[in-house]
């Protein structure tokens, strides 16, 4: 039998750090196996939210993580479902609830169904037959239930720094300990990677090392043949604008995503603000002519600071999942453009924005 | 709407009385018409008397009263299927029809398992599963469906008399407005075009037209490989076996599993139903003489003889496509593999499912043909690699055959299954296609391969809880299996076939 892994690091920040160190050390901790985190700096900005999808919840079920403190304590908010404004030409606006798929089988499905109806005159859209679809619209929630023939979950919309510190606290009173530091170094035996080299001149051995740095890649980015795979080719946004604006009342129970000549803008209703993300391609507009016109795009007036950053859609061919690309990002409001760390940030399956009811 | 799609079925075995029960249950008759040509004087190959737990949902769906259709077809049930001196002499396993440990614990039961063999604590991983404790001690009940426990997570097929199975369907399709047309065919005629089929001419002078034709002419594949000379793709490297004898004997213990037993040039298939047992020697004549195999059968048989052993010739391997033109093969006609794990009606079973669901219209979408020929495709590698894993874990140094297996390459889709578990005892999953993980998990430990690692995951639990784990799980399942009924007393409640008793 081959020798058991033992110790784990795990090299990065925010929530794909932290969900990972405390993922390990909660199914594998028993069994004895350490988890050690060396956080580098945060790549996150005050205006960042993270829009998630229904699995979030059953990652937080598997490691115990209590589903109140996301509202209690990161500003959380549930949403039915996305919906999606402007993306076909004059075709109204639709939301993809977050349903639960039909147990697949020999059945035909419910679209067959449908189209019959359409072509015999039925005029209902396709997504009042979603139950995640119709909640979003009533602003509710639906609360998934195992034996209900029509099942829907929900995601959330958390603001990201709060949720990075509640996974840190709830990883490190599990038993993770962790240190911040920078990484000087990477000392690699054939394949492996047998060590790292923190900035403080400290060696960090392990017998698996987890890269959670975003597109810095500190760790994977030095292995042979990892390469980046680009797919900017089919999703041609290389941009991504952040900001606030104020809270929606009531709270929507969807985002919206919107999209406008150059790329789409997306609005993630919080507790206590709304995230505002506008995904572009540079080669159709500026930075400051999506920042200019966001207000408009967002029909919501955007407050204080904006964050911009590069991103390449796209992933790493080295097996270790995808990442959206972010490059540098420049606080467009302060006085003088700033530079902030590299950014990165959880992979958001979808793209922009419109104007919200109310 | 548009006239009705006419559907022409050439042949009439298991296959064929399937489709056409099925079409006829399932199509709106506004939307299709069924006609079966069959001639009584070609007889019928009746594959796999024993089948897969899918066959249900076929049933189900088509609105068939089980314990009906088992006394019609002398039917009794199947929990798994025994494997006997498989991976080495002397070794007895089953592949049961449920998972072994807890329900919903078979991403890791096997891996605790493992960590108490590790540490000595060695026990048969046979003795958590409760379907395979239910077929050990023939015994038999309906799965648990309302509390997840023990006797939740399984399912069962059925030991049949497939000629039986297709007269009752028969009986039932043109009921239900099927037309049977008696008759041999003398020609198929073609567009001169597009090449597409357009009639039978049979031998009556009568000519049948239609807009798709189902070819279930069995070995012979009159309309796919005879009239579009569709290729065939040739597996025989990999499951050398090439003939089959087969005989029925008188009914012996009906116990409820399919025993395959190897032998020195295949296996050797027992198959009890109620009133007799199926026997059967798949053999690679390569490897033995047809002679020495059919006394080889006849020697081995537990019951006496109820006739002489028939031979049947093949090939393992399938058409290029199953649905070429106009034309889609279901059973023989479109593939071959020996009946090792029962799944000759279940690749009717899945031909015509996703026939149902992408039939096409009077012109054919070529769109609707491709996804049907790449869905059958994944469902004939699935089942081969299933296969080819019984003859290549083998450690038997007796016969031949076994070295030649143990020895072949593989292709590198199993390799690759294998490797896995023998470094980590993780088992590949996938979602199309037949054998869950669970049957996996009992082939390659059924045949000798322990793993040389396990999950750490399981190291997660106690040292000291992992051995009364264990042992409860296994006497929960002796006590719950104590509560069934035995199997023969069971079909003698259920659905005693008239003759049988």
């Amino acid at each position: 039998m081959t020798r058991r892994i033992e110790q784990v690091a795990v090299v990065g920040a925010d929530a794909p750090a932290w969900m990972a160190a405390a993922a390990i050390q909660r199914s594998l901790g028993g069994a004895g196996i350490r988890v050690r985190v060396i956080e580098l700096p945060t790549l996150l900005q005050p205006v960042d939210a993270y829009s998630t999808l229904p699995e979030l919840a059953g990652f937080h079920y598997r490691i115990g993580l209590e589903e109140g403190l996301l509202f209690s304590a990161c500003k959380a908010l549930p949403v039915a479902g996305q919906r999606f404004s402007n993306w076909s030409g004059a075709a109204p606006p639709f939301i993809r609830g977050y349903d639960q798929p039909a147990e697949s089988g020999a059945g035909l499905g419910f679209t067959q169904f449908w189209i019959k109806g359409r072509q015999q005159g039925l005029r209902t859209e396709f997504e009042n037959f979603s139950v995640g679809a119709m909640a979003a619209k009533a602003g509710r929630v639906p609360i998934p239930t195992k034996d209900a023939e029509l099942r829907a979950g929900f995601g959330y919309h958390i603001d990201a720094r709060a949720y990075t510190a509640l996974l840190k606290l709830f990883a490190t009173r599990g038993g993770v300990e962790s240190k911040s530091a920078m990484v000087a170094g990477v000392e690699t035996e054939g394949e492996r990677i047998a060590a790292v080299t923190l900035s403080d001149g400290e060696r960090v051995e392990a017998d698996l090392f987890i890269d959670a740095s975003g597109a810095q890649a500190v760790l994977i980015g030095r292995m042979a043949g990892a390469e980046f795979d680009s797919w900017r080719e089919w999703l041609p946004c290389d941009r991504m604008l952040t900001a606030s604006a104020k809270a929606l009342s009531p709270f929507p129970g969807f985002s919206q995503i919107s999209a406008f000549r150059q790329g789409w803008t997306g609005l993630f209703p919080l507790q206590d603000r709304t995230a505002v993300v506008a995904a572009y391609d540079s080669r159709q507009i500026s930075d400051q002519g999506v920042l200019d016109s966001l207000s408009a795009f967002a029909n919501l007036p955007v407050n204080g600071d904006a964050v911009v950053s590069g991103l390449t859609p796209g992933h790493s061919q080295a097996d270790v999942g995808r990442k959206l690309r972010r490059g540098r990002r420049i606080r467009l409001f302060a006085r003088a453009a700033r530079r902030s760390a590299t950014a990165h940030r959880p992979p958001m399956h979808f793209p922009v924005d419109d104007a919200l009811p109310g | 709407m548009s006239e009705p799609l006419d559907i022409v079925i050439l042949g009439g075995g298991t296959a064929g009385w399937m489709a056409a029960t099925a079409l006829v249950s399932l199509i709106p008759t506004s939307r299709c018409r069924i006609r079966l040509v069959e001639s009584e004087e070609i007889g019928i190959v009746g594959v796999g008397e024993a089948t897969f737990p899918e066959i249900k949902n076929l049933n189900d769906a088509m609105g068939i009263d089980e314990a009906e259709m088992m006394r019609a077809t002398k039917a009794a049930f199947k929990l798994g299927i025994e494997f006997v001196d498989w991976g080495f002499k002397g070794s007895r396993y089953i592949h049961p029809f449920g998972v072994h440990g807890p329900p919903g614990m078979d991403h890791i039961f096997h891996h605790r398992w493992l960590r108490a063999l590790r540490h000595g604590w060695k026990s048969d991983i046979q003795e958590y599963s409760f379907a395979l404790q239910a077929a050990r001690r023939c015994r038999f009940g309906f799965p648990e469906t309302r509390l997840p426990r023990v006797n939740s997570a399984y399912t069962y097929a059925y030991h049949f008399d497939a000629g039986l199975y297709s007269l009752y369907l028969r009986g039932l399709a043109e009921q239900r407005g099927a037309i049977r047309t008696e008759g041999k065919v003398k020609g198929v005629i073609q567009d001169p075009e597009t090449g597409e089929i357009r009639s039978l001419l049979l031998e009556s002078g009568e000519t049948i037209s239609g807009d798709l034709f189902i070819d279930c002419s069995g070995f012979r594949s009159l309309l796919l490989d005879k009239t579009l000379g569709v290729a065939w793709k040739d597996w025989s490297k990999w499951l050398p076996c090439d003939r089959a004898f087969a005989v029925p004997s008188e009914r012996d213990e009906l116990s409820p599993y399919t025993r395959s037993t190897a032998m020195e040039a295949g296996w050797r298939w027992r198959i009890p139903l109620q009133h007799r047992t199926g026997n059967g020697y798949v053999f690679s004549s390569s490897f033995i003489e047809e002679s020495e195999a059919a006394e080889s059968l006849m020697r081995s048989l537990e019951t006496k003889a109820l006739g002489e052993p028939r031979m049947l010739k093949f090939q393992t391997g399938h058409r290029m496509v199953s649905w070429e033109k106009n034309c889609v093969a279901i059973g023989l006609a479109g593939g071959f593999f020996e009946p090792l794990e029962s799944t000759s009606i279940y690749l009717v079973q899945i031909a015509i499912m996703e026939l149902v669901r992408l039939l096409p219209g009077k012109r054919i979408d070529p769109r609707l043909r491709e996804e049907f020929n790449r869905l059958i495709d994944l469902q004939y590698e699935r089942i081969r690699d299933f296969l080819i894993l019984h003859y290549k874990l083998n450690t038997r140094e007796d016969a031949e055959i076994w070295r030649y297996c143990a020895a072949m390459d593989v292709p590198e889709s199993l390799t690759r299954k294998i490797e896995l578990f023998r470094q980590s005892a993780i088992i590949e999953r996938y979602k199309d296609g037949l054998f869950t993980p669970t049957s996996w998990l009992s082939v390659l430990i059924g045949q000798g391969l322990i793993p040389e690692s396990y999950s750490p995951l399981a190291d997660a639990m106690p040292a000291e809880r992992l051995t009364s784990y264990l042992d409860e799980l296994r006497t929960d399942i002796e006590d719950r299996v104590e509560e069934m009924l035995p199997h023969d007393r069971f079909i003698d409640r259920y659905c005693a076939a008239e003759t049988a008793l």
